[in-house]
């Protein structure tokens, strides 16, 4: 709601939710402070708890603490290789994930209209599901690049994903706004638009940000068994090989706040589409 | 285009909701559907929109089970209210016609200040009303309102059915109630449907 506009209507309809909506962050009760207080506080109480760990253990081999992390992670940021690995492989995986979403969202409609593909296609998405990462990953190295690999095994990961939601998503439409539209002569577009799309979505949504935790974690699996030159997987596999500790959490730590950043987008780009259609 | 219903049977659940019914309907005016629960008025409505086949039995004037492929236009109010929740009241009811203007209709029903509101935060009374709103932007030659001012307060009830018995003068408007006092208000033919089902298989 915004308030750049205030006619008398939105004043009424502010004044009658005093309260914070559902998806506005508010501070929890035992909390003396703001929304932004309170995440930094749980954010610094993880950093102190890492600290302690790091200090407990007393090795940078085993758990380096958060300062020589941060250090290696700012030494990383000058270094060009550093975006160039980012950028290859935040490519590779996106490419792999939207993909998947396209594949997946046209399977669900297909398998939820004609049944004989439900039944066709159910054993194999099963499949999928079920084989663990690293044989797909060895496999598709002997059939591909080590590049090609990285988008293929995210995009293995995420299809099922979305077509399981969206499909689940289909089959919670309320059949009796299905009859509803059915009455009242709805155009079949008319139909997606107000009936099928606003079931969907909440299963879109969740569908697409588990999947991209999803596309990332298999995505760098391909890419360290594969290490593609240049990429997130390769320097990861190199902070392994030389025992680079710090490294390897410099590493994940930037592949942790992209995941989140990517997230942020789509979510945000999904909600801005579905506004407009 | 009279509508004739030919000793229809219609059970669900193995439980017989229609017995060798047969009613002839007018292709105008005000009819009432009333009996007590059970007694197959809701049936009756379903059979003619369409979204129900009869078991046996006929029904002339209406195109069977083919809910709004063809015919006439039939305007349903469901019992429930079956509105688009996420979508706004106007929304709501420009949907099913791009000639009807909803304002004004939200305005007779005393709904317009609730026209920008998505209908899943509005009341029980002004969601009603929208449905009704929604069946008179359609503008059909039937409309089958089930139960349709139920949970209106007594004032909003009478500014809603002054709304709705002109339509009685050029479709056929046909409401399922429970209440005689309704029944008399509205006017037309009343239709008793016999009491719940004595024949269960």
């Amino acid at each position: 709601m915004t308030r750049s506009t205030t006619s008398d209507k939105e004043d009424a309809q502010l004044h009658q939710s005093p309260t914070a909506g559902p998806g506005e962050p508010k501070a929890s009760p035992g909390f003396p402070m703001g929304p932004i207080g309170q995440k930094l506080l749980v954010f610094l109480f993880w950093i102190l708890v890492w600290a302690a760990a790091g200090m407990a253990v007393g090795q940078e081999l085993l758990i380096p603490g958060p300062g020589i992390v941060f250090s290696r992670l700012l030494a990383l940021l000058g270094t060009k290789p550093f975006y160039f690995s980012i950028f290859a492989s935040m490519g590779r995986i996106m490419l792999g994930f939207l993909l998947a979403v396209v594949a997946g969202t046209l399977l669900s409609v297909l398998t939820a209209t004609i049944p004989f593909f439900k039944h066709l296609f159910s054993p194999l998405i099963g499949m999928i599901k079920a084989t663990p990462v690293a044989s797909f990953i060895i496999l598709a190295l002997v059939w591909l690049s080590s590049e090609g690999v990285v988008t293929f095994v995210a995009f293995l990961m995420v299809l099922p994903l979305v077509w399981g939601n969206l499909s689940q998503g289909i089959r919670a439409t309320d059949r009796q706004l299905l009859e509803m539209s059915r009455m009242f002569r709805f155009s079949r577009w008319k139909v997606v638009r107000y009936v099928y799309i606003p079931s969907v979505m909440p299963h879109f949504v969740s569908a697409v940000t588990t999947g991209i935790g999803f596309a990332w974690k298999s995505g760098i699996a391909a890419e360290v068994l594969g290490t593609p030159k240049g990429s997130v997987g390769q320097a990861l596999y190199n902070a392994k090989i030389y025992l680079e500790t710090p490294d390897l959490f410099a590493w994940t730590l930037v592949v942790i706040i992209l995941s989140l950043i990517i997230e942020r987008g789509v979510l945000w780009f999904i909600h801005w589409t579905a506004a407009r259609l | 285009m009279s509508i004739e219903l030919i000793s229809i049977h219609k059970s669900y659940d193995h439980q017989i909701i229609l017995k060798d019914f047969s009613l002839t309907l007018p292709d105008k005016g005000i009819v009432c559907l009333q009996g007590p629960s059970g007694s197959g008025k809701t049936t009756l409505l379903r059979l003619l929109a369409g979204l129900d086949a009869p078991d046996s039995g006929e029904i002339k004037g209406l195109p069977v089970s083919k809910a709004g492929a063809h015919g006439p236009k039939i305007a349903m109010v469901f019992q429930e209210d079956r509105l688009l929740p996420s979508f706004s009241a106007r929304r709501n009811i420009a949907i099913v016609s791009k000639e009807a203007d909803p304002d004004q209709l939200m305005e007779r029903l005393g709904i317009l200040d609730a026209a920008d509101k998505p209908v899943h935060a509005l009341s029980g009374g002004m969601q009603r009303r929208v449905a009704l709103a929604r069946a008179m932007a359609y503008g059909a030659d039937i409309y089958l309102l089930d139960e349709p001012f139920k949970g209106l307060d007594p004032a909003t009830k009478k500014r809603v059915m002054d709304q709705f018995i002109p339509l009685g003068e050029r479709a056929l408007v046909i409401v399922v109630t429970h209440d005689a006092a309704e029944a008399d208000y509205l006017g037309g033919t009343t239709i008793e449907l016999a009491g719940p089902p004595l024949h269960r298989k």
